[in-house]
């Protein structure tokens, strides 16, 4: 006889089984995934901002912020080079040569390549800091619009041209370029409206993380920019719109993903372009670290304090925590379903407190306190797990609520200050806020105490 | 038994890495695009059932997950589906803010015959359950389908959606509830079936 589960699992089976997906569904993926940049998850590290200016010329006059962004693209295509090196025609020359090269390898297809027309257009070419650079388009069937752009780059080792950065229209284009060494250099091209640039988030004296914009200034049609030492590439964001961002503002429109010369050159290499001397950096960040304490939430959370049936449905504690402010408001967080510890407070509350994952190497853990009607009062946060410590998470609630503190796999007491031990159970406990110092026994009979 | 099912969920091996040839280059992402031409057809299903059953949207929601996968592929540990499948749950359960560019089209099986028995029994099950489905919220519907769909765990379902295992044990019940619920005296058999799950779950 065909059991509950198994009848509902058919059912969902059978209804998909006419599903069918469109020919080119794959096709799309691997592009739309390569020209995806993902900008890399966060670290609240303060860094100070340095933003370089483009040498030389005047502001470009036919900037138009009311323009659409095809009427832009006809100026890009159209408007003679810009630049400190537009009139260096070897360098132009060099430029193109390098465009056409790095095309036998491009990131938006064959087919896509093959519909450009025309001769490229260099619509800037000047110096910065990773080397002279330039902005490339070409048209395709409609000769005034632009079918592709680019980005030529000095290469760090070889000092030669190499394509470092190309996008479809068709696909979407970012204009904004990391370049050189460290992929440091930073070009956005002029989109008719104003530029802000934020090179990481920042985090402030009460904890909360914000990100501090500037506007860029643009010169013949770019605005150039450089990560300062310390600084990481991956962290900057840049965005294009009239109204300037406000420093919490969660996804923001306007965002514009920042392409990173390594990872086009790394990604043209596997494509089959020539393996260059640009050696790329590492691209990506490994996973941020958090507790090895696996599912120890198996059987529901880990319930300490007061009695209370409490849970967390529907991700109340990511939810707060990526509304309160103590995570860059530009990032994904992500929770662990690892363990999780729920505490009926002595003045009614609830507290619901686990590790999320993404805001920073290692994971966070935060505690959110609920009201009596569920709704959150509070966000504490509680650092980063002191993973060697006989009790890894100690967290300390508001309003003389006590600590949560947690060990899984460890029995716990707590004394206060010139008191005796107090026994106080397995894996997690509420501890009243006068408690001065936890001790945890292990399964092995380990026995160490910490003071709070 | 689910013999049939079985076929359908093979295991991707991350050590597979591919190199091909299209059209005259030699590519080499590291097995992501063999990884897409292989097991976006399953996954599909999974999106289907996230998405209350639009297959607009259910492609939608795919592409855009597998998108997401390829600057990070290098570095996905763990095996690469499971990796989407939680991924698809999660974007579906906390991430579903836009409605999809496409046309909303009738699910599939709309005209089903309903509350017949026989063969056609199973028809009526899977046009009540997307029906269904459709009507609960987005975390509820993932965590079915992750549950009944997918076969994972209390405590696989957690962590894939981020989750305490006793927040699944919760979800299901009342998601099963609240498909017994939508489905009054439609199919004098389904109610019986998910109120039994109830009780299990």
């Amino acid at each position: 006889m065909v059991n509950t589960t198994e009848r509902v699992n058919r059912a969902m089976w059978d209804a998909t089984d006419r599903l069918r997906l469109a020919p080119d569904f794959a096709d799309r993926v691997v592009r739309g995934g390569r020209r995806r940049v993902r900008r890399a998850r966060v670290q609240g590290v303060a860094l100070a901002v340095a933003v370089a200016m483009a040498g030389g010329g005047a502001t470009v006059a036919w900037r138009d912020a009311t323009a659409g962004p095809a009427v832009v693209a006809d100026y890009r295509l159209l408007q003679p080079t810009g630049g400190d090196l537009a009139g260096d025609a070897r360098v132009i020359e060099q430029v193109v040569r390098a465009w056409r090269d790095g095309l036998r390898h491009s990131e938006s297809g064959d087919g896509a390549v093959a519909a450009l027309r025309g001769e490229p257009h260099v619509y800037w070419a000047g110096t910065t800091k990773g080397g002279p650079a330039a902005v490339v388009v070409q048209a395709g069937a409609r000769r005034d619009r632009v079918a592709m752009a680019g980005l030529v780059a000095t290469d760090p080792v070889s000092k030669e041209f190499r394509l470092v950065g190309e996008e479809s229209v068709a696909h979407g284009v970012s204009w904004v370029y990391a370049f050189g060494p460290e992929d440091r250099t930073l070009l956005a091209v002029d989109p008719g409206v104003p530029l802000y640039i934020s090179m990481a988030p920042v985090t402030g004296p009460d904890g909360k993380v914000s990100r501090d914009w500037r506007r860029m200034s643009t010169m013949d049609g770019v605005a150039l920019a450089e990560v300062p030492a310390g600084g990481d590439p991956r962290d900057v964001r840049v965005l294009a719109r009239q109204a300037p961002p406000a420093a919490r503002e969660r996804d923001p429109a306007g965002l514009h993903p920042v392409r990173e010369a390594s990872q086009y050159v790394e990604q043209a290499v596997a494509r089959g372009g020539p393996v260059p001397a640009y050696l790329p950096i590492n691209p990506t960040r490994a996973d941020s670290a958090g507790l090895s304490w696996e599912n120890r939430s198996v059987d529901g959370p880990t319930r300490v304090g007061r009695p209370t049936q409490v849970t967390d449905d529907g991700g109340i504690l990511l939810r707060a925590v990526g509304e309160s402010g103590y995570v860059d408001p530009l990032i994904e967080i992500h929770g662990s379903g690892r363990w999780e510890v729920v505490a009926g407070l002595p003045d009614g509350r609830t507290a619901l407190l686990s590790e999320i994952f993404g805001a920073s190497d290692p994971a966070l853990v935060f505690a959110v306190l609920l009201d009596a009607t569920g709704a959150v009062d509070a966000v504490i946060p509680g650092g980063a797990a002191d993973r060697d410590a006989p009790v890894p998470v100690r967290v300390r609630l508001p309003d003389g609520q006590g600590w949560i503190v947690a060990a899984y796999g460890s029995s716990l007491a707590y004394r206060t200050a010139g008191g005796a031990w107090v026994e106080v159970g397995q894996d997690a406990a509420l501890l009243p806020d006068t408690a001065a110092e936890v001790r945890a026994v292990t399964a092995g009979g380990v026995s160490s105490s910490q003071p709070l | 038994m689910r013999g049939q099912c079985a076929g359908l969920k093979p295991t991707f091996s991350r050590l597979v890495v591919s190199v091909w040839v299209d059209e005259g280059v030699v590519v080499d992402d590291g097995g992501f695009e063999e990884f897409v031409r292989a097991r976006s057809a399953g996954l599909l299903r999974s999106a289907y059932l996230l998405c209350g059953g639009d297959p607009g949207a259910a492609e939608d929601l795919l592409q855009d997950v597998l998108e997401r996968m390829y600057p990070k592929w290098r570095r996905i540990s763990r095996d690469p589906e499971g990796y989407a499948r939680a991924a698809l749950a999660n974007a579906a359960a906390n991430r579903w803010r836009r409605k999809s560019r496409r046309i909303t089209e009738a699910p599939l099986e709309a005209a089903a015959p309903r509350g017949v028995a026989g063969p056609e029994r199973e028809v009526t099950d899977r046009d009540l359950v997307v029906r269904a489905l459709a009507t609960l919220p987005p975390r509820t519907r993932a965590v079915l389908v992750l549950r009944f769909f997918h076969d994972l765990t209390e405590a696989q379902t957690a962590a894939a959606l981020g989750c305490g295992v006793g927040t699944v044990k919760s979800q299901t019940s009342r998601g099963l509830a609240r498909l017994r619920e939508s489905l009054p005296e439609q199919d004098a058999t389904f109610p019986a079936v998910l109120q039994d799950a109830v009780r299990r779950g």
